[in-house]
């Protein structure tokens, strides 16, 4: 389904995969970078005001016209943690040629704009464009000082920032507040600079049509500017529980959000960990789960009540939305359900439920180009990536020991409890 | 069964509308190269349903608010177990929603279409309700509501439509509130079921990779043979004017939240009027006019503004929403730059760019499965045709949303509703 041309001197890695179904041409360039308190959100900067506008294209009106008249392709950009590092990722899509009134050309289009938004941006003196940086961080510090908005996103943002203090991945991907206060267009000009002359690339198209023009025509971009390539990598070390870390904060809301954080040996870039993925299916990451079936729809004791798996860094979090007065009751009925895991007291229905479930969900990526170029992406690091077919064969291979053995790796790391004010409870 | 196959070249797809003897109208796109398909079985039942009766009543039956969302949560159930644990046999992943004037039952899968797409016909036909578990039930909604109440969009929205709207029930809350849900009893239930939930006022789509068929087939078989009920919903007074221009409440936020709302006439449902609205709420406030550069320039407000048409069956306005330390500036920046475009009409360019977009965004809405499935389920409920739009926008002039601002977007009928930190 894809053909891979390997740029391997220039640190350039190249996919295509080629679909005929789909209406859009989807085309990415991926850069994976250190994440720190500074790179962290000059990284979340950086994605914004790179596709904001052109040095061809110098304002946002302009170029918003210019992509309605490519009939509405787009252009945006994004950062996202891979476990201790950054990965920024700007991506163009527009609708395949062939759908367009005169059979135009919008790929050769796109890959252009995406190309000038990487190396021709809008600059002046030796930083990007005064106006628009000032726009952006502003945006950026309305962005941290919103996470308080949605109750549920930031109690698990508050829940790994205390469990990961030693670590980059416990940092918010957008950053602090006051690391963003602190950027400067220079500095954050320097640090886009070392990341195109260093940083790993990936070049993705998905879609129809050739995708010769976008690679060469950017590689040779990257080429120009005589790259030095180093290799940055998430990188894994085990953490061993010595005891369980408990915290909590109050705020006027009326429903409490319980947040706990586990720890597996397990991680993505050092070995096999699809027993475990099921495990975190079986445990909350279903409605068949142990935590929806039991701890929420017989129970009762959360509105929500969910499990999720942070591949690279081995941790498992479950999230809750509680009433106050349950919170004691919820937080057992959730650690009994692991116990009951780990203890093997579990039908066979409900790993083939886990093994239909997961098979569906990973045949479903097929039918979207952006999940098809994320599951690529994601799994760039993983020891052993597997494509979604191959996904799919290991999923129906697992056993129930190996269930059994996965669950027995994670041990409670740190409880998070946001709860009502005083008075209000 | 009826059925009427309708193609567009343009777009490279075909759908299907069958009518199946009750009255209620199946449509299927198919994709056979797509893994996943999607199956929706609805009820044209929302939370504006309070006060009805059919046909065969002489008088109106008032319920509850919030039961049309609670019965959704309680058809999962039956006697055998609940849909949930009948769907992990399958691999299928389902869900369910309630808006003010829909309640949608859907599944998505790659695998088992037909087994999954059994299991939905047949629980949405087989409600289960006990004391027991109407009671349960108001525990876990009662927490719903809780997280609701927590969510400052939500009491936002809220909030700008008790504003605008005197006695249309699509001021209250789609959930209820904890003391309403405490009312709902078995009985109710089953009330409001036998009503909406006939043939005559449903409705089943299907996109993917499946056999239309077989799918008809299958809707043959399995839908019960009983005759339709029309059903009516008891109407209401409401006045063209507003409650009032201005409510504010206080809630933990890092920047006060704003929505600015122009209350329009509910008569017109046509594409037609959607569409015009929509494009021009992008040539109001979208990326490419000069309003939204010039606010977020100025860091009146940041990239979460947003517009949206917001309409439905006895309901439709315009909102714009998002965040901002200066909300009154933003709605009076509004509601200048409206006049301002009615007065002096639109820019060919900028009116070309925008038609552009849409047509773009028209046809790469076609790409998705469950988007095809979502507009299918507009088309059951509205009765429009899923490539009317794409005709329209082919013809559409500038001086017909000149007309269509100076009629629908009546500043005398605007509110702002704002939520500031606490």
């Amino acid at each position: 389904m894809s053909i891979q041309k390997d740029l391997s001197s220039l640190g350039i890695k190249t996919k295509y995969i080629k679909s005929n179904k789909f209406k859009t041409v989807r085309m990415s360039v991926s850069f994976i970078a250190e994440a720190d308190n500074f790179t962290l959100p000059a990284s979340a900067l950086l994605c914004k005001l790179l596709t904001r506008s052109t040095a061809k294209y110098p304002t946002h009106l302009e170029l918003s016209r210019h992509l309605n008249m490519l009939y509405g392709a787009r252009i945006f950009g994004g950062s996202a943690k891979m476990g201790n590092k950054v990965m920024l990722k700007f991506t163009a899509e527009c609708l395949a040629p062939k759908y367009t009134p005169n059979n135009e050309d919008l790929i050769s289009s796109c890959a252009a704009l995406l190309e000038d938004a990487i190396f021709s941006p809008k600059l002046s003196g030796d930083g990007y464009d005064e106006e628009d940086f000032i726009i952006e961080k502003n945006q950026l510090l309305d962005t941290i000082d919103g996470r308080i908005n949605s109750k549920r996103g930031y109690a698990v943002t508050r829940m790994l920032e205390n469990m990961c203090k030693e670590d980059s991945f416990g940092i918010p991907t957008e950053g602090y507040r006051e690391d963003a206060e602190r950027l400067t267009s220079k500095a954050v000009r320097e640090f886009f600079e070392d990341v195109l002359k260093t940083s790993p690339v990936i070049l993705t198209m998905v879609g129809e049509g050739s995708p010769d023009v976008f690679f060469e025509s950017i590689s040779k971009k990257f080429e120009n500017i005589g790259r030095t390539p180093v290799d940055i990598k998430p990188e894994f070390t085990p953490v061993s529980v010595d005891e369980v870390k408990t915290f909590s904060e109050s705020m006027e809301v009326s429903q409490g959000k319980l947040v706990m954080g586990f720890r597996t040996s397990v991680s993505s870039l050092n070995q096999d960990n699809i027993p475990l993925r099921m495990m975190v299916d079986i445990f909350g990451g279903s409605p068949y789960s142990r935590l929806f079936t039991e701890v929420r729809e017989k129970q009762s004791l959360c509105y929500y009540c969910t499990a999720r798996l942070f591949a690279i860094k081995g941790i498992v979090c479950v999230d809750s939305g509680v009433e106050f007065d349950t919170v004691d009751k919820a937080k057992k009925g959730i650690l009994d359900q692991l116990d009951i895991i780990k203890n093997g007291e579990f039908d066979d229905a409900i790993i083939t439920a886990s093994k239909m479930g997961l098979t569906d969900s990973v045949k479903s990526a097929y039918d979207s180009n952006a999940e098809l170029e994320g599951w690529y992406l994601t799994r760039i690091f993983d020891k052993n990536p597997l494509t979604p077919e191959e996904f799919v064969e290991r999923i129906n291979k697992v056993s129930r020991e190996e269930i059994i053995a996965a669950a027995n790796t994670i041990n409670l790391d740190t409880i998070y409890l946001l709860k009502g004010v005083e008075g209000d409870e | 069964m009826n059925k009427q196959i309708i193609r567009n070249e343009n777009v490279g797809e075909e759908y299907i509308v069958a009518t199946h003897k009750s009255g209620l109208k199946i449509y299927i796109c198919e994709k056979k190269d797509y893994s996943k398909t999607y199956a929706i079985f609805g009820t044209k039942y929302g939370s504006i349903d309070n006060c009805f009766k059919t046909v065969k009543d002489d008088e109106y039956t008032c319920v509850p608010e919030g039961i049309a969302h609670f019965l959704e949560h309680k058809l999962f159930e039956s006697e055998e177990g609940d849909a949930f644990s009948r769907f992990s046999a399958t691999g299928a992943s389902a869900n369910a929603y309630t808006t003010f004037d829909k309640t949608c039952y859907l599944f998505t899968c790659a695998d088992n279409f037909y087994d999954s797409f059994e299991i939905l016909l047949d629980f949405v036909q087989h409600p289960f309700f006990t004391e027991e578990t109407v009671q349960k039930e108001q525990g876990i909604i009662g927490q719903e509501i809780s997280m609701y109440d927590d969510s400052p969009g939500w009491v936002l929205l809220f909030n700008l439509l008790c504003a605008l709207y005197h006695n249309n029930p699509v001021r209250i809350n789609i959930a209820g509130t904890k003391d309403t849900i405490a009312k709902i009893d078995a009985k109710l239930l089953y009330k409001c079921y036998e009503t909406f939930y006939n043939l005559n006022n449903m409705f089943i789509v299907v996109s993917g990779n499946a056999d239309a068929h077989k799918v008809l087939e299958m809707c043959d078989k399995f839908l019960a043979d009983k005759e339709g009920i029309p059903v009516e919903s008891k109407g209401f007074d409401e006045p063209k004017e507003i409650v009032k221009d201005f409510i504010s409440q206080k809630m933990p936020v890092a920047q006060p939240l704003f929505a600015f709302g122009i209350k329009q006439d509910a008569e017109d449902k046509s594409v037609k009027r959607r569409v015009e609205t929509e494009m021009l709420l992008e040539i109001i406030s979208g990326h490419q006019s000069p309003l939204y550069n010039h606010l977020v320039s100025e860091g009146i407000c940041n990239r979460d503004f947003s517009s949206e048409y917001f309409e439905g069956r006895g309901f439709s306005s315009v909102l714009f929403s998002g965040e901002s330390k200066d909300p009154e500036r933003i709605a009076n920046e509004l509601k200048n730059e409206i006049t301002r475009l009615a007065t002096e009409g639109i820019d060919e360019k900028e009116f070309e760019s925008v038609r552009r977009q849409f047509l773009g965004h028209y046809i790469m809405d076609f790409e998705d499965v469950e988007t095809v499935g979502d507009s299918l389920v507009t088309c059951a409920c509205t009765g429009e045709g899923l490539f009317d739009e794409g005709d329209i926008l082919k013809n559409v002039t500038r001086e017909d949303l000149v007309s269509r601002l100076k009629t629908d977007f009546d500043l005398k009928y605007s509110a702002l509703s704002v939520i500031d930190n606490k």
